[in-house]
């Protein structure tokens, strides 16, 4: 596990770059974003929830090996927010190279 | 623990949440469980933590959702997107439905917080006690001040029968009048030191949670 925080913010952005290409379910989105961050079930439930409450994300139940399986997909006003939120993590990303690499101070 | 066992004891600490919050929670669990596999069920159970502190988290996080605490910037911030902003706007909490997570969350606190709700009722008891003693002490130098009044006025009308007697009377009417005052200047003073020590106590308590606060954010 990495040594550095994963943010909430960065975490949603996690969420909707999983279901982005393709619809996902609880268990892989959840295992995907564990790559990086050391979160908890019962913090990343409520951030998935929001992110449904909020319209950037819709489920629709299906069958998988006999038992109910809820999928995650993407909806438009979720695209929106991504590409919001990619622009953010990437200038942020820049800016915190540029910083620790020792190209940029103020 | 089972992973039944687990999900019975998560169920009991949601259970007060709304129908569909508590569903989609409950299913949420259940699928990942299952998704997880049996061979990895203690595995899950470790990593999701105590049903009650688990189920304190997520109460947690809804609460922050429902008052708009949290990290409502990240969708605010979208300032071209009205439209979330419109959303945001509908799925507010109603007042009832805050009390409610309050609630379920301080239920589902570690002691602490618990103890701490405990204090206040204490503190209460203590201040109705304190109230109440000072209210008798009140009365009781009222009286015996209009006792000594009295006493002394029914010393001065036996004067006719025995000027010694009148006399002794009068006096003793007059010192339980003194003593009745004495203690009436007591009782205030009491009064006050009380309210400034309840004050200093609660102002300190309110401190130090604030400051629990701040350290922690």
């Amino acid at each position: 596990m990495y040594y550095y925080p994963v943010s909430a913010v960065l975490t949603e952005c996690l969420i909707l770059s999983v279901v982005e290409q393709q619809d996902s379910y609880g268990y892989e989105i959840s295992q995907t974003v564990k790559m990086v961050a050391a979160i908890k079930e019962s913090t990343l439930y409520p951030i998935l929830r929001k992110l449904e409450t909020g319209g950037f994300l819709t489920t629709y139940s299906e069958e998988f090996q006999g038992r109910k399986r809820k999928y995650y997909s993407i909806t438009e006003e979720g695209r929106k927010q991504l590409e919001y939120l990619r622009k953010e993590w990437k200038e942020y990303r820049d800016t915190i190279d540029d910083i620790v690499e020792g190209r940029l101070r103020k | 623990m089972t992973r039944e066992q687990y999900m019975e004891a998560l169920k009991r600490y949601l259970r007060r949440l709304p129908k569909n919050d508590y569903d989609n929670a409950i299913e949420y669990f259940t699928e990942y469980f299952e998704e997880a596999g049996p061979e990895n069920e203690q595995e899950v159970i470790r990593e999701l933590g105590a049903p009650r502190e688990a189920a304190r988290e997520l109460l947690m996080h809804l609460l922050d959702e429902s008052t708009g605490n949290s990290r409502k910037e990240d969708f605010t911030d979208l300032s071209e997107n009205k439209a979330s902003d419109k959303k945001e706007g509908s799925r507010k909490y109603s007042p009832g439905k805050i009390i409610l997570l309050t609630f379920l969350v301080l239920c589902a606190s570690p002691v602490s917080l618990v103890l701490l709700v405990g204090a206040g009722g204490i503190l209460a008891a203590l201040l109705v006690a304190i109230a109440s003693v000072v209210f008798s002490l009140a009365v009781t130098s009222l009286a015996v001040i209009a006792g000594g009044v009295l006493l002394a006025g029914a010393g001065f009308m036996a004067v006719v029968e025995s000027v010694s007697g009148a006399c002794m009377i009068v006096g003793a009417g007059f010192f339980l009048a003194g003593a009745g005052i004495i203690l009436g200047v007591l009782t205030i003073c009491i009064c006050k030191g009380c309210a400034v020590g309840i004050g200093r106590l609660v102002n300190r308590m309110v401190r130090k949670r604030v400051d629990k606060h701040e350290k922690n954010n």
